[in-house]
């Protein structure tokens, strides 16, 4: 299980251009896996990451890598979404909900 | 501690050797059937080309070699060349499947593997007990495994690991969120907000679940003094994976589960031992 607690956690997820959602398993992947792919790219990258302290610069590069990886898991040419993070974190003694476009394919 | 207290039966010992390999080909054989990249190359994959193994016939070449060498594993003929050749195998398909940015937790099904071979060839000349001392390498690898776990937290968060338990119910939420971003259930969002509200309402008790989930990895060496101390974790450690699993949300990490429960309880065995029972009793009446 977990080594730490931070105050954080990241959740990605896709949409179309319109912002209609998109199942992760429509490309053979899923949330846990999906997840892994951006900390393992960011760590391959040497981005510092988690606590939603990426760059926009930062989180399209990575994101980038992360379409990748959705064209090659379902073999099919990738076109018009949207890759979605969802940061999570506490201010105070609530839970703090920031949705966030990291990269889109037109 | 030595494997002198641990004694198995010729059928125990086949039952765990046929629940591994089954195991072992769940996990295995897709991550390799599915592989599609090495883009994120971990470990050996810096300075291995595995990329040679996303061409389809390499991957039917493996898996045939792999099964024949696991039946050859399971039916008990060459186990020394085969738990080599499949540890090998092993440590292939799981590098790369880690290499492409995802992380499956399948180590330990590699090191069972490995430890196995060694334990093989340390026990060459000693038929007569050798697969208690092959058990006893495994289970050995498994204490070790839940030892790191217990070691990443105190080096991570030292006794804080339990008084940070406050930022849980965002890893709680993380979990459920996950399902949805898979097919879109809004009912997993609500089951999320829900169990936040069960971590919220009850602190001091999820405090308690995470300190008998760090002393029981702390203290998990002491599975290896005898058969009943074994069999006592088993069942404490199958407790403390279905309490990660109801609290965050599915998460159920199988690659280690599977081979703690293979060498700590052995279900198969027993199911087929209370089987046998039953059936001879009903024939007596």
């Amino acid at each position: 299980m977990y080594s730490s607690f931070p105050n954080y956690s990241y959740v990605f997820y896709l949409t179309d251009l319109n912002g209609e959602f998109i199942p992760l398993t429509k490309y053979g992947t899923y949330g846990g896996a999906f997840s892994h792919v951006f900390f393992s790219t960011a760590n391959d990258m040497n981005i510092q990451n988690g606590y939603g302290k990426e760059s926009k610069a930062e989180l399209a590069q990575i994101g980038q890598k992360m379409m990748r990886h959705l064209e090659l898991k379902s073999k099919q040419h990738v076109t018009g979404i949207q890759i979605h993070r969802i940061h999570f974190f506490h201010q105070g003694p609530s839970i703090v909900k920031r949705d966030k476009v990291i990269y889109e394919l037109p | 501690m030595n494997f002198r207290n641990f004694t198995y039966s010729e059928n125990e010992w086949f039952f765990m050797r046929f629940s591994l390999a089954i195991t072992w080909m769940y996990f295995a054989f897709p991550s390799l059937w599915n592989a599609v990249e090495v883009s994120v190359p971990v470990g050996i994959a810096s300075f291995i080309p595995l990329g040679i193994f996303l061409l389809v016939p390499v991957k039917i070449a493996v898996l045939f070699s792999a099964s024949y060498f696991l039946g050859q594993y399971v039916y008990g003929t060459k186990q020394q060349l085969a738990t080599l050749v499949i540890s090998i195998i092993s440590l292939l398909i799981f590098t790369m499947e880690e290499s492409s940015g995802v992380f499956s937790r399948v180590s330990l099904l590699t090191l069972v593997w490995m430890v196995q071979f060694l334990a093989y060839v340390i026990s060459a000349n000693k038929p007569e007990d050798r697969h208690h001392r092959i058990i006893h390498a495994s289970l050995q690898m498994i204490v070790a495994a839940y030892l790191l776990s217990a070691y990443s937290k105190w080096s991570s968060s030292g006794w804080h690991w339990v008084s940070d338990a406050k930022n849980l119910d965002l890893q709680v939420l993380k979990g459920f969120y996950f399902h949805w971003a898979d097919n879109g259930n809004l009912s997993q969002i609500h089951k999320g907000n829900e169990m936040i509200q069960v971590v919220h309402q009850n602190q001091w008790l999820i405090n308690l679940v995470l300190w008998f989930s760090l002393l029981l990895e702390s203290f998990v060496f002491l599975m290896l003094w005898n058969r009943n101390a074994t069999r006592i974790f088993g069942y404490m450690l199958v407790c403390m994976h279905i309490g990660i699993y109801v609290i965050m949300g599915g998460i159920l990490i199988l690659p280690v589960i599977m081979p703690m429960v293979i060498f700590t309880l052995n279900p198969l065995y027993r199911i087929t031992e209370y089987w046998t029972k039953f059936m001879s009793l009903k024939g007596t009446k």
